[in-house]
């Protein structure tokens, strides 16, 4: 051989790829040839190179625990990849999302202002990929997406008006989940809402003991309710206060143990990530959907940073795209720990006429304590004029209520001196347009989210929107926050679109107790 | 015969048992192929639906099931790179022109394996392929012609000009633009 025949197959030498006669006379021509040895061991340090690298590469790569489920969604869903068209028959919503059905457990009047402003705040940091979520599969990304779509229209819907609407769910909830320091519990929950009165009343055992361990209640007079620091009291203890006024919106809000499955769906929806459906029968002969996907986990939290993103699977009827179950699990170690659990036991609407004690006087294990003056029980919203409100603390309203909206202004009664005063101003009109005005307790960090297209009204207020126009369901909203001359915030949550908002906030002016 | 030939293939615990066994051997090679997390996590979803539609077209016969899986592998990220290389971006190994100050310093504080990585990444995808089968699967030459479909002289000639062009880009002197290495940690859209 001769260095040209012996360079052209040193590749090959090396790869052991030749016959044993050309290897014996390749190994004869480089014993002589120092040009042809200096060639082989380049190419000999080329390919141990390149080999070590490949295995280094990949040594550090692993498909995503999360990658079988989500195959075999796709594949489920390809037997059955054409849902049903579906039109919902029902009324948009009056409330806005996240503005009054942010409630993770239960808590009335200031505890509850606090949470509704931080949770739109909070999805707004977590939005921001949502318009990618079902652009990268190519195989059933329409499924996910129009469950997921037809859910949101029917989260948000209102039901009947008239009747008694009877909700019982089952919940599992471990927030510590991760660090395993306890387990978690389950709860059933048991209400009834007045959709025409707006009396409620609603009652929380222990799955396991079958103890009372919260209740609440609207009877049209009296609020029944017990203070924060007292879970898990025995018994528990109701403070009874008188309240007329009580806004509609937050007795609805009170009496729905679902407004957590609600949030969780939100926060699902508008997690990045692929998600699959599949379909399935249920031995009733109900049809779900079954839509999984990545999701943060913790819903109402303050700890904006440290959401870790687990696994969501919800269940929805096929027919009403309701939430019947769903499960929120993070793995750790290898296995998967159920940090939550929903499950719909019961949902449906009585006759009007249903005997039904909204004064709580037929359950045993409470104890019901005279609060005349409101200092202890957690009480409603109320309703107040903006005079009224006026007079607290400065407040801005449109100078005039726009045609076709009415405007609504609420505040918890009794509020602490040394806080500033929560309320919450909204203008609405029939067709489920909202133009809503909060007082803000949001942190720092949540305000932060509010940075894109600051501008100044012609009266000097600094505005400036949060990156979550979102249009899931159809609808658009806008959140922007709001700085006054004083240098506090408001935050305005809306169903008009950006540019609405900056025409409207344009109108904002001071209100005169 | 393989263990999964004539099987059902719509019997979900034949399928998960194939995917836990074979996950790897695509994901992998589809990292490889494809330098980039995202895109292999995608790889994984769609060979896979593709074997399993076809697992019932698998012909024992006709070679190992592992080769099989290699060439689907092989041929969807071939077809990811023919789709993602758009007709204004210059073919394989051709700078893009962006070589500025800052990325030459970043060039040369690159380690030895940066360079092998990109050298690697600039190979075209035929030849980056037999890298990926010999050197990194340590499949024999005739299997490889099997995978890529080709003759067994034409697997010979990509390993023998791949390796060849590897080591010019390694010891060569022409600056070329850095890629940032993608990690598992980043998040797919």
């Amino acid at each position: 051989m001769n260095c040209e025949q012996v360079r052209k197959s040193l590749v090959f030498y090396l790869d052991g790829e030749i016959s044993p006669e050309d290897a014996r006379s390749i190994r004869a021509h480089l014993a002589g040839c120092d040009a042809c040895r200096r060639e082989l061991d380049e190419l000999a340090l080329t390919r141990k190179t390149a080999s070590q690298t490949l295995q280094r590469l990949a040594a550090g790569s692993e498909p995503s625990p999360l990658a079988w489920s989500r195959l075999q969604a796709t594949l489920n869903a390809g037997r059955d990849a054409h849902p049903p068209a579906y039109e919902p028959n029902v009324r948009s919503s009056r409330l806005a999302p996240g503005v009054s059905r942010t409630k993770e457990h239960r808590s009335i009047g200031a505890n509850l202002m606090r949470k509704r402003i931080v949770l739109p705040a909070l999805m707004a940091v977590v939005a921001i990929a949502v318009v990618a979520v079902f652009a990268a599969n190519s195989v059933t990304p329409v499924s996910a997406q129009q469950v997921l779509e037809r859910a949101t229209t029917a989260q948000n819907a209102v039901g009947s008006m008239q009747g008694i609407h009877h909700l019982k769910v089952e919940t599992y909830s471990n927030m510590q989940a991760l660090t395993g320091e306890a387990a978690g519990v389950t709860r059933i929950s048991d209400s009834y809402t007045d959709l025409q009165t707006g009396m409620l009343r609603s009652v929380v055992t222990d799955a396991v003991s079958g103890k009372v361990v919260d209740a609440f209640a609207y009877d049209g007079s009296y609020s029944y309710s017990h203070r924060e620091d007292q879970l898990g009291a025995d018994p528990v203890t109701l403070y009874r206060v008188p309240q007329k006024n009580v806004e509609t919106d937050a007795q609805l809000t009170a009496g729905d143990p679902t407004a957590a499955a609600k949030a969780f769906f939100t926060q699902f929806t508008q997690d990045g990530g692929q998600k699959n459906v599949h379909t399935e029968t249920w031995t009733d002969g109900r049809k779900v959907y079954t839509v999984e996907g990545p999701s943060k986990i913790k819903v109402v939290t303050e700890e904006m940073s440290n959401l870790p993103t687990g696994t969501m699977k919800m269940v929805f009827d096929a027919q009403t795209y309701q939430i019947l179950e769903y499960q929120s699990a993070l793995e750790k170690d290898g296995k998967e720990i159920v940090v939550n659990r929903f499950k719909m036991l019961v949902n449906e609407t009585l006759p009007v006429d249903t005997k039904i004690a909204w004064n709580l006087s037929d359950v045993s294990g409470i104890a019901i304590v005279e609060d005349p003056n409101g200092e202890h029980g957690d009480v409603l919203p109320e309703k107040v004029t903006a005079e009224q409100l006026a007079s607290q603390t400065q407040i801005y309203t449109l100078s005039k209520t726009p045609d076709g909206f009415t405007q609504e202004i609420t505040s918890a009664p009794n509020q602490p001196k040394d806080q500033p005063l929560t309320y919450v101003i909204s203008y609405r009109n029939a067709g489920g347009d909202y133009f809503v005005i909060q007082s803000n307790s949001a942190p720092a960090s949540v305000m932060e989210m509010y940075n894109e297209e600051p501008f100044q009204t012609a009266s000097g207020l600094k505005v400036s929107f949060a990156g979550n126009e979102r249009s899931a369901g159809g609808k658009t909203y806008t959140s922007a926050a709001v700085t006054l001359p004083d240098g506090t915030t408001l935050l305005i949550n809306s169903t008009l679109s950006r540019d609405e908002v900056k025409k409207w906030v344009e109108d904002l002016v001071p209100a005169v107790g | 015969m393989h263990p999964f030939h004539r099987q059902d293939p719509q019997d979900q615990e034949t399928l998960a048992r194939i995917f836990e066994q074979y996950k790897n051997l695509v994901y992998r090679t589809a990292y490889l192929m494809l330098d980039n997390a995202c895109d292999a996590e995608e790889a994984l979803q769609e060979v896979f639906i593709q074997v399993f539609k076809s697992l019932q077209a698998y012909d024992p016969s006709k070679g190992a099931f592992t080769t099989w899986l290699h060439r689907i592998t092989i041929n969807y990220c071939l077809g990811v790179r023919r789709r993602q290389r758009s007709p204004e971006q210059a073919l394989d190994g051709e700078s893009s022109g962006w070589v500025d100050e800052a990325a030459g310093q970043r060039l040369a504080g690159l380690a030895d394996r940066d360079a092998v990585r990109q050298a690697i990444g600039e190979l075209s995808e035929k030849q980056r392929a037999v890298i990926i089968l010999r050197y990194y699967w340590e499949i024999p030459y005739a299997e490889i012609a099997q995978i890529l479909d080709v003759p067994l002289g034409t697997v010979k000639s990509r390993v023998d000009l791949a390796l060849r062009t590897l080591r010019e880009k390694m010891t060569g002197q022409r600056e070329t633009p850095y890629r940032a290495p993608t990690s598992q940690e980043e998040s797919c859209p």
